[in-house]
């Protein structure tokens, strides 16, 4: 039989992990609350969809769900073009002064996020690198506060960095954006092109009495 | 506390979906920038073939003519209905007995062709505004009293016509046997002393007015 290991928690070790347990309950949450964030933003999102296939549904042009599928398609990619054209321009511009900086500087391994001559001189830079170090004596794990590497300063060379990340952020988040509503009109073309032509019959009772038509309020 | 654990709970699924979520919407992004790419080298094509940037769809089309056809329909209808109606024709009842002309027979030539009293031809605007006034308080319409007096008139002036052509005969029948008077028109007056040596400067005939 193999050695038993006997584990004997402190208080402080029970500590640690109720508290480790609640953070990562927490993060969970924080991570469920933000999908759903997410979620409801996509709803909103695809109901774009709507607006853009609306009268063309409600007339009857199209009558089968391929079609809406086919119409719906061709506009969505429509507004998708016409939302996307300023973000993809803010990328193209970031790109350019990227190349225009490795021709001038003749070097095709420039990190314009890097702290000595790019965007990261503009912010506080810590070393993470050496936080955990082992002591010269005994056992154990010594923790170490972070070492500042680098204060906000402005940088010649760096010039061109405080434009490319700009424009790399800005357009590629604005993007993202976009592809997600996108993604989501899809979706809802989708799910239009099933309840639109729906033919259930699941809230219908065939016993229960025509309601009669109210004639105060039909247009003379 | 239930709230919290569906969070939690959703929290769990969105850490399983997020790589799947990540990967559809890179796939988008990067269908969309294909797309954007296919688009700008079509809008070149359309740029010098005339066409615009979107052009219309197929659907749009039909939707438009559609619409055009609802409109043009709709104009017809909602035309005011004034501009069809016709002058409503009061009861016979209703319509005021209108007097045979006074002085139906003249004794003279002249005083057929010269009378002053004016054809009651000469008066329709005013009648005609008292058409569009009586339209709106639904009185009778005095149109179509001016019509008939206008029928009534010209029977009664083919009467006069007669009437005068048989004295013009009669007249002229009498006039074979005695001398014809001297005609002088109303309100004109010709100076009889010519000096006929001096005609140079023409004659003057004076206009009593």
């Amino acid at each position: 039989m193999g050695t038993l290991f006997l584990i004997k928690l402190s208080e402080n070790d029970k500590r640690i992990i109720i508290a480790l347990l609640f953070a990562i309950i927490i993060i969970f949450v924080l991570i469920g609350l933000l999908g759903s964030l997410v979620i409801r933003v996509m709803k909103w999102q695809g109901k774009k969809c709507d607006e853009l296939i609306n009268e063309v549904v409600i007339n009857r042009i199209v009558t089968t769900p391929h079609q809406l599928k086919a119409y719906a398609r061709k506009k969505n990619s429509r507004y998708f073009i016409k939302q996307a054209w300023i973000p993809v321009i803010l990328i193209t511009v970031g790109t350019l002064l990227l190349v225009i900086h490795n021709l001038v500087y003749k070097s095709w391994n420039y990190n314009p996020f890097n702290s000595k001559d790019g965007f990261g001189t503009l912010l506080f830079v810590w070393d993470f690198g050496h936080i955990f170090t082992k002591p010269e004596t005994g056992t154990g794990i010594l923790v170490n506060w972070p070492k500042l590497i680098n204060e906000p300063h402005f940088e010649a060379n760096a010039i061109f960095s405080y434009f490319i990340v700009p424009c790399y952020i800005v357009g590629g988040l604005w993007y993202f954006f976009i592809a997600q509503g996108y993604l989501a009109r899809t979706l809802r073309a989708h799910k239009l092109a099933k309840t639109v032509f729906d033919k259930s019959l699941d809230n219908y009772n065939q016993t229960t009495p025509i309601q009669e038509v109210n004639t105060e309020n039909t247009v003379q | 506390m239930i709230g919290l654990l569906k969070a939690f709970g959703k929290g769990l699924l969105y850490v399983i979906g997020f790589p799947f979520f990540l990967l559809a919407l890179l796939v988008f992004a990067v269908i969309g920038l294909l797309l954007f790419i296919y688009q700008i080298i079509r809008s070149i094509i359309y740029f010098f073939t005339g066409q615009k940037f979107f052009p219309e769809l197929q659907e749009d089309k039909e939707l438009r003519l559609r619409k055009e056809a609802a409109n043009s329909a709709n104009e017809i209808i909602d035309q005011p209905i004034e501009e069809h109606q016709d002058i409503v024709m009061p009861l016979i009842e209703e319509r005021p007995m209108v007097s045979e002309p006074e002085g139906n027979s003249f004794e003279t030539v002249e005083e057929a062709c010269f009378n002053d009293t004016p054809l009651k031809q000469e008066e329709p605007e005013e009648e005609e505004e008292d058409v569009l006034a009586s339209l709106t308080r639904d009185e009778p319409v005095k149109q179509e009293t001016v019509e008939e007096e206008i029928i009534e008139e010209d029977n009664s002036f083919e009467e006069m016509k007669e009437e005068t052509l048989k004295t013009a005969e009669d007249e002229l029948t009498i006039a074979e046997d005695e001398e014809l008077e001297e005609y002088i028109p109303k309100g004109s007056s010709i100076t009889t002393d010519i000096d006929e040596e001096d005609t140079s400067n023409g004659v003057d005939i004076d206009y009593d007015l």
